[in-house]
């Protein structure tokens, strides 16, 4: 069944229709906040919003693109609002350089938590612009319909954010010179 | 074309945790109260016929008794019959037409009169 159908049958209260939809979709939802919030409970939060705001909210058009990507967008508007930070804070902290200075703790923690602090001190849409190319695998033009802007914007961010991340996670980076292209 | 260099490498390094059981029933019980099923197409009146209540026995057998004794305690009180002092017999009294004689005495009159 196409994911429209089923967004339609649990919208009228088709239960099995609903938990195809959110078993399918709740784990990359969950990871999306939990990577722009750092927190487990905000992302359980935001996930559980972003599931009811399907069921409640617009209808969900799949000639437009993925339910993933539709998800995605709610998931990011709910975890902005949660921030409190509105889209022109948003932008202009997105344009800033992210100041970062890992080399103190690099004797004493994990690479794993080297590389959330360097994300957790990234402006929000530079975050979720990596997070949605790198982890979650996204394509530019989905981002950019998740994000409302257009497409030349998402790899501005993306190259800022790369930038930043590289500049923090230096140290580490020179100890691991593995380079590929796909 | 997706580039992947050391940066990609790193990053990917950093797992995500799995959301935690109570997500999944919180998110159920929130979509069912926020999401009935929708009512049936059957028209009200046909779904009158079919609908069932379930009584519990108790309460059911002091409905019933409760309607046996209304029934005899609000129940109109027959008006009295007598019996006829001779059973079987049906008299029936016409008094239309009826004049007294003028002078007061009784005749006979045979049956063979009344006829004509």
């Amino acid at each position: 069944m196409a994911e429209a159908d089923l967004v339609r049958e649990a919208r009228q209260g088709g239960q099995q229709a609903f938990l195809a939809i959110y078993h399918r979709h709740r784990s990359p939802v969950f990871q999306f906040a939990w990577r722009l919030t750092g927190s487990q409970a905000a992302a359980e939060d935001v996930t559980q919003e972003c599931f009811l705001a399907l069921m409640r909210g617009a209808e969900f058009d799949g000639s437009r693109g993925g339910l993933r990507t539709y998800l995605f967008g709610i998931a990011r508007n709910l975890v902005l609002r949660r921030l409190r930070i509105s889209e022109r804070e948003a932008e202009e902290a997105a344009n800033a350089t992210a100041p970062v200075d890992v080399l103190a703790d690099l004797l004493k923690a994990e690479q794993s938590e080297l590389v959330a602090g360097a994300m957790a001190q990234l402006p929000i849409l530079q975050r979720e612009a990596i997070v949605l190319f790198t982890f979650e695998e996204l394509s530019l033009e989905e981002i950019a319909k998740i994000t409302g802007v257009d497409v030349g914007a998402v790899k501005s961010r993306l190259h800022r954010a790369r930038e930043s991340l590289r500049t923090a996670l230096a140290p580490l980076l020179t100890r691991d010179p593995e380079r590929r292209c796909l | 074309m997706r580039e992947t260099d050391s940066l990609d490498v790193l990053l990917r390094k950093w797992k995500s945790p799995e959301p935690t059981p109570e997500l999944d029933q919180r998110v159920m019980s929130a979509y069912r109260s926020a999401v009935r099923p929708e009512r049936s197409s059957v028209p009200a009146w046909r779904q009158f016929w079919t609908t069932r209540v379930s009584v519990p026995a108790p309460a059911l057998v002091l409905a019933a008794l409760s309607i046996i004794i209304l029934f005899f305690w609000w129940r109109p009180s027959a008006a009295p019959v007598t019996s006829p002092e001779t059973p079987g017999a049906v008299t029936r009294l016409n008094v239309s037409g009826f004049q007294p004689l003028p002078n007061g005495e009784a005749h006979v009159v045979p049956a063979m009169e009344v006829k004509k």
